[in-house]
């Protein structure tokens, strides 16, 4: 506990296991022109997994890199538990970072490479060693720390950095794309395991990600971003089922995107909308004025059942893939000629549809939403 | 996850394509290497076995002259002047090219092209003509002692040339790329995440520095003072130029051969510096596995 006073005195922590709150206000970064982060507000409740995605160049390694200090930010506040933390330099802040490339330092030993932050912060050798023993029984790793990381699998040294990391107990964890390295079995493995890891702790983690799959399993909330700026909050399903743009719709899972030109409010909070190209939908109005038209695939219906939902269309199959118990068909629809893309899981004793077979589409106007932005074409 | 993986792909895809080269000598191409070794046992390896065959000649039992070299106090002491001299120049050629490399290393674009230039550029100069620019300005009525009289930092001139300072100084300047060098090969392969972690896991700059950087960029600092070392203990031209009354073996080793004409001497002596040179590249190559866990060090030369 004093070992951490004599690390942070700008600010006094409290050392018992739990998460810090984490507020960003007005957090701005620009590099002569160039606007890496524009003015971004957002709070972080104490022991949330919160995870950011966004294409490369959307600003998310921006903000963990002002997070972690190692960019200064050209505005705003960053406060951890109410105290400021802008002029902390990173080395005082506390934090826990796991890297992209896990950054282990190769001229030392896994048990050196966990025991490093102890050194730092000068814990004596007996408690060093038992703590750097827990660690490496929490990561499952116990007879390996005499080991140089370069001995280790991807797996194994992503865990040394996870350990290396948690042997402090921070009160926010920062994770850089942590699983980018690994290959897709060992990468949802250890989506788990850090997630157990978090819950243990209690620690806060903030965690970017440009998978977002990996994202909205792990996450309690996610932040979209995009050319330096937050798209959308929220828990990984209101993201997926509410997008607020087209970005949004685009970026997270898949989706038809057919634009609109006409909205006329209807009552309950439905509206009815005219496709470009022909013919009129009913549809969620969520943000008001909407011009374009956002449906998820799985929420399509294709083939007779069809007709029983709210908007139908002749459509013809122009494309069927089957992958392990579902089936995606890309359809186009008769007179707009936009394509919808429809996605449902199948049975042994269901036949497939062929493409350039005729057959009919809809969806429940509770399904369809009115979404801001222009969907690309 | 789409948008990361053809990047993923390609770093993957380009070790092995450089393994797979069209071309290697283990492919009947061997013949390629003839002429050039050839050349090397005709010109080189014959001459050198020669010069050991004659150290063991001339009068008296074979080992005389080694007996004369390591008995005869003015040629141990060249030796040591030598050995001293070797060390002081790698030692302050390391101290000036450590801070250069860093930051070169950590340049980029125009800055890098730049920087890099300026330290070859030298590099090409010949030494013989980079150790008569000293001479002029280091005499004693050359172009340093004029200057701080005129600005009246001395009385008289200070003596650069008959001593040695200057030998050294001259040394330092033509050794500078050969310790730069290596420094920057290590120090650009060195991770700039490493120096981020340890920053965020505690380390002020200055244990950064000590426990991550200094470490890491060791087999550049060893594989830089090795060469530098190494080519001191052999230096000839600038020695024999600007040497004065203190002389290195090489010098030494000439005056022999040429002057006193005492073929025997000069073949021991060079035997020795050759001997003492491949002991400590042995000692250096034994050091540097060591140090890898096994692992040759390579790309340095």
């Amino acid at each position: 506990m004093n070992v951490h006073a004599d690390l942070t005195p700008d600010h006094k922590v409290i050392a018992e296991k739990r998460g810090a709150l984490v507020e960003f206000g007005g957090v701005t970064k620009t590099y002569g022109p160039v606007t890496a982060l524009r003015p971004t507000s957002l709070r972080i409740e104490a022991g949330e997994f919160f995870a950011i995605i966004g294409p490369s160049g959307s600003g998310k390694s921006t903000l963990l890199g002002i997070t972690a200090g190692f960019i200064v930010p050209s505005a705003g506040m960053i406060r951890i538990d109410g105290a400021d933390i802008v002029a902390v330099p990173p080395y005082s802040r506390n934090f826990g970072m796991v890297f992209q490339n896990y950054a282990l330092f190769p001229h030392m030993t896994v048990a050196e490479n966990i025991g490093f932050p102890l050194r730092m912060r000068g814990v004596a050798k007996a408690e060093k060693a038992e703590r750097v023993a827990r660690a490496l029984a929490m990561v499952r790793l116990e007879g390996l720390g005499d080991r140089r990381p370069s001995e280790l699998s991807g797996g194994q040294q992503q865990r040394v950095a996870l350990a290396r990391a948690a042997v402090y107990d921070p009160l926010l964890l920062l994770m850089d794309e942590p699983l980018g390295a690994l290959d897709k079995n060992l990468r949802e493995e250890m989506q788990e395991e850090i997630k157990k890891f978090q819950k243990a702790l209690g620690v806060t983690v903030i965690y970017v990600t440009h998978d977002q799959q990996e994202a909205a399993a792990m996450a309690d909330r996610l932040a979209i971003m995009r050319n330096g700026r937050l798209e959308q909050i929220g828990s990984p399903r209101e993201l997926y089922e509410r997008p607020q743009n087209v970005f949004v719709a685009g970026f997270l899972g898949e989706a038809s995107i057919l634009p609109v030109t006409k909205t006329s409010p209807l009552a309950g909070g439905f509206a009815v909308a005219e496709l470009a190209g022909g013919g009129n939908v009913e549809a969620v109005a969520s943000t008001g004025v909407g011009e374009a038209l956002c449906i998820r695939p799985e929420c399509i219906v294709v083939g007779p059942d069809a007709e029983q939902t709210d908007n139908v269309f002749a459509a013809q199959v122009e494309e069927a893939v089957y992958a392990n118990g579902s089936v995606r068909y890309r359809l186009r629809l008769d007179g707009s000629g936009h394509v919808v893309n429809a996605r449902f899981s199948t049975r042994p004793d269901l036949v497939l549809m062929q493409p350039g077979q005729r057959t009919k589409v809809g969806w429940a106007r509770r399904d369809g939403l009115l979404i801001e932005g222009r969907p690309e074409t | 996850m789409s948008l990361a993986m053809p990047e993923r792909r390609l770093e993957k895809l380009s070790p092995s394509a450089a393994r797979h080269r069209p071309w290697s000598p283990e492919r009947g191409h061997a013949l390629l290497l003839l002429p050039p070794l050839l050349l090397l046992v005709a010109f080189f390896v014959i001459p050198l076995a020669d010069v050991v065959l004659q150290s063991f000649a001339g009068p008296g039992h074979p080992l005389t002259q080694y007996e004369r070299i390591f008995t005869q106090s003015s040629t141990l002491q060249v030796l040591l002047y030598t050995f001293q001299t070797a060390a002081t120049v790698t030692l302050c050629t390391l101290v000036l090219s450590y801070p250069v490399a860093f930051v070169v290393s950590r340049a980029k674009g125009n800055l890098l092209h730049l920087s890099l230039a300026l330290i070859l550029i030298p590099f090409w100069t010949s030494t013989v003509i980079r150790t008569y620019a000293w001479i002029v300005i280091l005499q004693r009525r050359g172009v340093l002692n004029e200057m701080m009289l005129d600005w009246g930092w001395i009385e008289r001139p200070l003596k650069l040339m008959s001593n040695g300072v200057g030998m050294q100084i001259a040394m330092i300047h033509i050794m500078l790329p050969f310790m730069v060098i290596p420094l920057l090969n290590t120090m650009r392969g060195i991770d700039g995440n490493l120096l981020r972690a340890a920053a965020v896991l505690g380390a002020n700059p200055l244990r950064q520095f000590l426990s991550v950087y200094l470490p890491l960029s060791l087999p550049g600092v060893s594989a830089g003072s090795i060469l530098v070392f190494i080519s001191s203990l052999g230096f000839y031209i600038t020695p024999a130029l600007l040497g004065g009354q203190k002389t290195m073996v090489a010098v030494l080793i000439e005056q022999q051969a040429s002057r006193l004409l005492d073929w025997p001497m000069a073949s021991a002596l060079a035997t020795v510096l050759l001997v003492v040179t491949c002991l400590l590249f042995l000692l250096y190559e034994r050091a540097m596995r060591f140090a890898r866990g096994g692992k040759t060090v390579g790309e340095v030369s």
